[in-house]
């Protein structure tokens, strides 16, 4: 999903924040050989110097591996795959129906693409993750020996329970980790804070963000995605909900742990989910790019992103930043960026496979 | 499981297709050699002299991998030169590799091999996949002579001669599903209740053994009594909201259409209309964990009526403590329906000196009640019922905050989080 974060910091320049004032040498002085425990895979997401995040629902934790990929290259091809998914179970010894792509990321440095795959649907499924060379070639990527470091979720399912936290996105942020998660008992959406390098075992800040709507603020939906903005000195965190409001909230106060009241900034319309999106620039303006489960691709402007007053009354349809749909886009399950001019887009057309293409930014 | 395994040549199909139950007759049957058929239409017609190599697969010991493909046949001269010439992995791949998803018609132009190592093993080169091969999915093993990198064909002109003279080989595998094996049911639904609010939040679905994830907003339907199909009542998570197990899994009716004033209420509608019946449906070829639907479909029928937006009151729940000395259960009366999955995990039984009471609850009466039996008896003396505040009745109103909040309210901001107790007094 939204890897977009490291792109644009690198894009936009420093801006004086946290993650600059760290090395490479900082952000893996904390890791340890060995092979992580990874009991699933989740969403997974690119932080500095080739580090992959990985999420693992089941065991309640966060991994930030060294991938070892980390040579930044330039490609002046694109990248497109067809039959993934055929192709990714095939190397695991299946069939694609019996595997989950769980999560898509491209490494900003290398442009390789990394899957988080599950072989198998069971309970017993193998986490696996997967990379695709920008020849074509796909491999996995062995987790046995590598450097990595481990972040605790706090308060983790006990033996027995039934209770289970299912993450939706990750992204690395300005020098920390955040996770949005969903409880499968009360409902309680999470997002959560770790500081990157993880320090020590711990589960980081807990953010309850609420968002108008008619009037009302409504809390705990589910975050499905976010990325984050620079408007003038001011850092925000664009947060997607499930039913589509689009959020902005300021990133200062997302670290404070304090209760968070964030802005409305676009109702992109019902019977949708955000699936993916990233921030991007072309002809000098900052465009949100928008992957969605039924209404297809969105091209959203930014223009008043930073005065826009916040929607509070009743929407019908659509309304606060302006967008176009994107023809053509209906059937994206994965969005990243690969470079600054174009995203790489899993596809899924009708019951078959899944491809991977090449699109240039809109 | 059932072991099937297919071969080209009519004699040795026979042998094969009598099938050998059980896996642990792989060993056995796999003694049996079912050469197919060669690449790029080389087909082989001849029948295979005994010294020429075949493929063969069979079980390990060794827990990673569990089941091995392998060739014999090969000799031993030729084998020592392989473990000699230091083949590449990708040397390896051209000269013996498994295909996975492959039937015999195709050739694998477009599909890589399985991954894993090549061994040689005694008198056998191996395969030793990295994961374990899987129920129903064919197999296709293939050996070709042709790849022999020339600095192992040159050591041994001869024996090799020999050997490419029997051309490429191939076998075809696959493990299928054993029939004798219990199926997977759909035991309860939770509410269990048929009468439930027009904000219903969650649908907990039970079944007696693991399931597959991926798929299973497909096989769940919500009908209106006039037969229309409800348009899209959950939400529907990539994640999918099971359970470690995969044996419960957590349906959210959409909050975008329960909440009031939300766009897509405004827009689709609620899901559910007070007064009005449904059924859930879920239908019997819903695949568990194996791969194996479920032994039948279930539904269940339902009324609804208002919208509850109170949270839970604590104060109005009955305690009714048992006689001291007897391991008789408590009983705790709501007064409403709560959440199944909260009620079982978040009430406790405290003594006086706030620790925690052995035993084992249970939620009774459509999620109206709950049972704390002790696990020795109880003793005459001051408790306390104690509930976490996140507990929630069906829709979704926890004791600590209404679903629906206004925030601009200040009466109505939740308050900091604590834990509930309610004292009770055993004589």
């Amino acid at each position: 999903m939204m890897r977009k974060t490291f792109l644009l910091l690198a894009g936009v320049g420093c801006l004086g924040l946290l993650a600059c004032s760290a090395t490479a040498g900082d952000f893996k002085a904390s890791m340890k050989a060995g092979t992580p425990d990874l009991q699933s895979i989740g969403p997974i997401a690119f932080g500095p110097d080739g580090i992959l995040f990985l999420s693992d629902p089941k065991g309640a934790a966060i991994f930030a591996i060294d991938s070892g990929d980390d040579e930044a290259v330039t490609h002046a091809k694109g990248l497109d795959l067809a039959d993934v998914d055929g192709k990714v179970a095939a190397l695991l010894g299946t069939t694609a129906d019996k595997i989950l792509i769980n999560d898509m990321a491209v490494n900003p440095l290398s442009g390789k693409v990394y899957f988080s795959v599950s072989r198998g649907l069971g309970p017993d499924a193998t986490p696996v993750l997967m990379r695709v060379l920008r020849s074509g070639k796909i491999e996995q990527v062995s987790l046995e020996g590598i450097h990595f470091s481990k972040a605790e979720l706090p308060n983790p399912p006990k033996s027995g329970d039934k209770r289970l936290l299912s993450i939706t996105d990750i992204a690395y942020l300005h020098g920390r980790v955040f996770i949005a998660g969903l409880s499968n008992e009360e409902f309680a959406s999470k997002l959560r804070s770790i500081q990157f390098p993880f320090a020590g075992v711990g589960g980081g800040t807990s953010i309850e963000i609420f968002h108008s709507a008619h009037g009302r603020y409504e809390t705990r939906s589910p975050v499905r995605t976010f990325a984050d903005y620079q408007i003038g000195d001011e850092a925000y965190l664009l947060a997607a909900y499930t039913c589509t409001p689009l959020v902005k909230i300021p990133i200062d106060k997302l670290e404070s742990g304090e209760k968070i009241i964030g802005t409305t900034i676009a109702e992109l319309g019902n019977r949708n989910r955000p699936l993916d999106m990233f921030v991007y620039n072309k002809g000098g303006k900052d465009f949100i790019l928008m992957a969605n489960s039924s209404r297809g691709m969105m091209k959203i402007t930014t223009e008043n992103l930073g005065t826009i007053a916040g929607l509070t009354e009743r929407v019908s349809g659509t309304a606060g930043l302006t967008f176009e749909t994107l023809a053509g886009r209906d059937s994206v399950m994965q969005l990243d960026r690969l470079d600054e001019k174009r995203a790489l887009i899993l596809v899924k057309a009708d019951e078959g496979p899944l491809n991977l293409e090449t699109m240039a930014l809109p | 499981m059932h072991m099937s395994r297919r071969c080209s040549w009519a004699s040795r199909r026979a042998a094969c297709a009598r099938g050998i139950p059980g896996l642990w007759l792989l060993g056995c049957c796999a003694l049996a050699w079912c050469p197919r058929w060669g690449l790029a239409g080389q087909v082989s017609q001849s029948e295979p002299s005994p010294e020429s190599p075949r493929i063969v697969w069979r079980e390990t010991t060794d827990r990673e991998a569990p089941r091995v493909f392998e060739v014999v046949g090969l000799g031993g001269p030729v084998l020592e030169a392989l473990g000699r010439a230091s083949l590449s992995s990708a040397e390896w791949t051209r000269l013996f590799a498994v295909y996975a998803g492959v039937s015999s018609a195709e050739a694998p132009s477009d599909t890589p091999a399985m991954l894993g190592r090549h061994l040689i093993v005694g008198d056998r080169l191996r395969f030793q996949p990295r994961f374990a091969v899987d129920v129903g999915v064919p197999y296709v093993a293939i050996l070709s002579l042709r790849y022999l990198p020339a600095r192992v064909v040159s050591s041994l002109p001869d024996t090799i001669t020999r050997l490419q003279g029997t051309d490429s080989i191939a076998a075809e595998f696959a493990l299928s599903p054993d029939r004798q094996q219990v199926g997977t049911r759909l035991t309860q639904i939770y509410p269990s209740g048929d009468v439930l609010p027009e904000n219903l939040l969650k649908i907990y679905l039970h079944f007696s053994a693991p399931m597959s994830r991926g798929e299973s907003y497909r096989h769940i339907r919500l009908v209106h009594e006039s037969g229309r199909l409800v348009d899209l009542p959950f939400l529907e998570l990539d994640e999918e909201l099971w359970d470690r197990r995969q044996q419960r899994l957590t349906l959210l009716l959409d909050p975008g259409r329960i909440k009031v004033g939300l766009t897509p209420r405004e827009e689709s509608g609620p899901i559910l209309e007070p007064g009005q019946r449904y059924t859930l449906y879920i239908d019997s070829d819903w695949q568990d964990a194996r791969g194996r639907p479920l032994v039948s479909s279930v539904e269940k029928n339902f009324r609804v009526t208002a919208r509850d937006e109170r949270s839970p009151d604590p104060r109005q729940w009955r305690v009714n403590p048992p006689a001291t000395g007897s391991r008789e259960p408590l009983s705790v009366t709501f007064g409403e329906s709560l959440d199944h999955a909260l009620v079982s995990r978040l009430l406790e039984i405290r003594d006086h000196a706030d620790r925690p009471i052995r035993g084992m609850g249970r939620v009774t009466d459509m999620e109206r009640g709950w049972q704390f039996t002790p696990a020795l008896p109880w003793k005459p003396g001051r408790y306390s019922l104690k509930a976490d505040p996140v507990l929630e009745d069906l829709a979704g109103n926890s004791i600590g905050r209404p679903f629906e909040v206004d925030l601009q309210a200040v009466e109505t901001r939740p308050g900091p989080v604590s834990v509930l107790a309610i004292p009770f007094v055993i004589h």
